[in-house]
């Protein structure tokens, strides 16, 4: 099954890295829309099906957590799996994000088999 | 004095490039001499940057290779990235690394030939390369606490430019890449009390 990932960081160059290791890592991806912030986010997830959505914490504008309270507040939206990609290793921000419901975490660099093995899980728990 | 943040921000430099750009960093302190009359275009890759000079941990650094050094292309540009952190440690970072490096970098980063790569890219990967040091070093030194890091600046500037040497409070890091000169430099406003030990 293809899963279609929103990518959202404000490093264009960024997205297109996770998204090559998204790929590279053999994790069965089907459309990927990229957002450059939490605002962004959203007007993405208002046209297209996204299964899961890969964000930064730390951006300009809406932030991580400020996309994360958004996605809380809609139906829709707040059952839609959340991975942090992050290089925020701060315990007391990962609880904050834990609290508003994020699935996993991946610290900055990663490679991409640990990027699948944390994807794979999430999208097998979602599934069931 | 901050022997172990130095430490820590080595090891945390060497991991970056590592798993990243799948580039080795070498402290610029393992050097051997350049055999006089080497054609500088063939220079070795690595461990090979200095001038002869042997730089000691806590003295300010020394410059990048200046225009005379023989490994030098007096056109090649500069890289300079630069991020401010607030937290228990407050200060900013700085990354200085040969255009040639970056590009090299990017390439690796985004899995291209590096040809095609648009100078902004290019920054953008020096940006996010301070962005991911400083954010692993400060969870590492201190896990519990909360830094935030402004969004990393970056410019190009004239392999002649220099910089002041290393203030109080300043620690710079040297290494080699690739043959290439890579400084890495914190400057501290706060500190823990236990650092300064």
């Amino acid at each position: 099954m293809a899963y279609n990932v929103l990518i959202v960081d404000d490093s264009q160059t960024m997205r297109k890295v996770i998204q090559k290791t998204v790929v590279l890592s053999g994790f069965d991806i089907g459309e990927c829309w990229e957002a450059g912030d939490g605002r962004e986010a959203l007007d993405v997830l208002k046209d297209h099906f996204v299964d899961l959505i890969l964000t930064d914490l730390n951006m300009p504008g809406w932030n991580g957590l400020d996309l994360l309270r958004e996605l809380a507040k809609t139906e829709l939206y707040r059952n839609i799996p959340v991975v942090l990609i992050t290089t925020e290793g701060s315990e007391q921000r990962l609880e904050e994000a834990r609290a508003l419901g994020i699935k996993g975490y991946i610290q900055k660099p990663f490679y991409p088999e640990t990027l699948r093995d944390v994807l794979d899980s999430i999208m097998e728990k979602t599934n069931v | 004095m901050f022997d172990a943040i130095r430490q820590a921000a080595a090891s945390t430099a060497c991991t970056v490039f590592e798993t990243m750009f799948f580039i080795s960093l070498f402290p610029a302190d393992e050097t051997k001499e350049q055999t006089a009359g080497e054609d500088p275009q063939e220079a070795p890759v690595v461990n090979n940057v200095s001038d002869g000079e042997v730089h000691e941990g806590e003295t300010p650094g020394p410059p990048c290779p200046s225009v005379d050094h023989p490994v030098t292309d007096p056109a090649r540009t500069l890289y300079k990235g630069e991020i401010e952190f607030r937290g228990s440690y407050a200060g900013r970072m700085g990354l200085r690394l040969t255009r040639e490096l970056a590009r090299s970098m990017a390439a690796n980063f985004m899995g291209s030939d590096g040809d095609d790569i648009p100078d902004y890219q290019v920054m953008d990967v020096v940006g996010e390369t301070c962005n991911v040091i400083c954010g692993n070093l400060f969870s590492t030194l201190d896990k519990a606490g909360t830094h935030a890091l402004t969004m990393p600046r970056t410019e190009a500037m004239s392999q002649g430019e220099t910089e002041d040497g290393a203030a109080e409070q300043q620690i710079v890091l040297d290494f080699t890449a690739e043959g290439q000169h890579v400084r890495l430099d914190f400057q501290f406003d706060t500190y823990p009390e236990a650092t300064s030990g």
